[in-house]
Formats: structure tokens, sequence, C-alpha cells
């Protein structure tokens, strides 16, 4: 990667790239949860999303921050069912993904006006809480406990493996069904 | 203006594959936990096809693919 990232430096400012998105608020907190790190939900009116994804750029791409969190834009509601305390006022939450990225808890709500500061400080804060208090996933172990738990994800695409590379889901001997 | 040498990291978690592409990928059991210690940084994905080129093309960096799944037979929460 090196190599290749030698031959490619950037033409613009790092510090200006584009703020992260997700399709979904589902896909964000399960991305989040399985990378262990703190979840950024901007709610924001239709008019005003473009203007935020302007403004936060210094802080998302903050050296204290860039690829320490997620950031999703959602103002659909889609976290009713999954955040806790849940309120679909415009502002800026601060999201510690559950265990299985179905759930989350706000640690701090800001508003969309905060100043740079504030925000950045309240991240900073939320990422050494978050990291303080959550224990680091082993893979066996989660996809056990889970599995005990009856956690399902739902998922547009069929779910399986292809050990054997012919293209196709494993159907045979091996193969878990649910 | 700072100029840093980086590939863009773009990842799709929408596979549905439980280890990666590989037909022979290692087994949940052989899996542990990440080498990177919670609230450090690591690489910073865009996670929409859509985002993820238009940095590469406002930066003029190269994508590093990848798709990945945030489940393992449905089991949520971790790649």
């Amino acid at each position: 990667m090196q190599r290749y990232a030698l031959q490619y430096p950037a033409k613009a400012d790092v510090a200006e790239s584009i703020v992260q998105d997700f399709h979904s608020f589902r896909q964000a907190l399960n991305v989040a949860s399985a990378d262990q790190r703190v979840l950024v939900l901007i709610n924001a009116p239709p008019t005003d999303e473009a203007k935020l994804r302007e403004s936060l750029k210094p802080i998302a791409n903050h050296a204290n921050i860039i690829g320490r969190f997620h950031f999703d834009f959602d103002s659909s509601g889609a976290a009713k069912t999954a955040i806790n305390p849940f309120s679909n006022e415009p502002g800026i939450a601060i999201i510690a993904p559950g265990e299985f990225g179905l759930t989350g808890k706000v640690i701090q709500k800001l508003p969309l006006d905060a100043s740079r500061q504030t925000i950045l400080q309240a991240l900073e804060s939320a990422n050494t809480q978050y990291a303080q208090s959550t224990a680091k996933k082993v893979y066996s172990t989660h996809v056990s406990k889970g599995r005990k738990a009856g956690v399902y994800f739902e998922g547009a695409v069929p779910y399986g493996e292809d050990r054997d590379g012919d293209g196709q889901i494993d159907q045979g001997k091996g193969r878990r069904r649910r | 203006m700072k100029k840093t040498p980086a590939i863009i990291g773009c990842i799709l978690a929408t596979i549905a594959t439980c280890t990666g592409l590989s037909a022979q990928g290692p087994r949940p059991d052989n899996l542990g936990a990440s080498r990177l210690d919670l609230g450090e940084p690591g690489i910073a994905w865009y996670t929409t096809w859509e985002s993820g080129q238009a940095e590469a093309k406002r930066s003029g960096r190269p994508i590093m693919f990848v798709a990945a799944a945030t489940q393992c037979n449905g089991v949520s929460g971790v790649f």
C-alpha cells in the first residue's frame, strides 16, 4: 500500500476530505459496532445537510478524530427503535454502538450549531469513555454468544460461504442452517 | 496545503460472506481479536461507493476496495 500511495500523492488538501456517510443508519450502527468505534449521527434538516457536510470536514479530518469514529447523516428517524434515548430533534448524536450493532446508547447530543471546539472535545471524551468501558471483541466468542442469544441480522444477500470457490454459497456438509 | 500520500479505503459492508471472498479463508474459530486497541485510529473508510469514488476523484488518490460483511451467519456486530 505504501508503494502505491507514494505513486499517487494527494492532489488536494486531505483536511478537506469528504465526510463519510452510510446507506442507512442500520448499516452505520452495525459497522460502528463491528469496528468498535463511536458513531456520530448527524440529524439535520435537508436544507442544512450540505452545509454541515462542509462545516464538519475540519472535525472529521482532525488528527484526533479521523479513523476513530464513523459518521452517518440520517434524518429519517431510522434510529428510533435502536438508540436510547432517542429524539428526532436535529442535532449531532454521539453514540456508543451496542455489542451486536442492533442498539446504541447516546453518550451526548449536541446542537447542529455547536462550535468546532465543543464538538471536538465531546468526541474525544466519548472516544476515551467508550474505549475504557468496552471490552475488545474476540471473533469466535462474539459469534458463539450471538448464536446462543438468537441474534440475527437480516440482510439482502443470502448468508453463507463459498469455500469451494465455485461462485455459489456452499450448501453441503458443514454449512450451518438456521 | 497538506499533501499526504495515502490510499482511500472504501469498504462496502453488504457482502454476505462470513470470512471474506477467499475460498480458503480462515474459520471463525481461527479468528481472534483485532490488533488495534479500542479508541486508536484505524482506516478512515468510505462506506458507500459513491463517496469513496468522489473522494478519490477530489484528491487524486487510488481506491483500496474491500468487500466485507458485518455479520457471520446473521450474527451482527463483527467483521
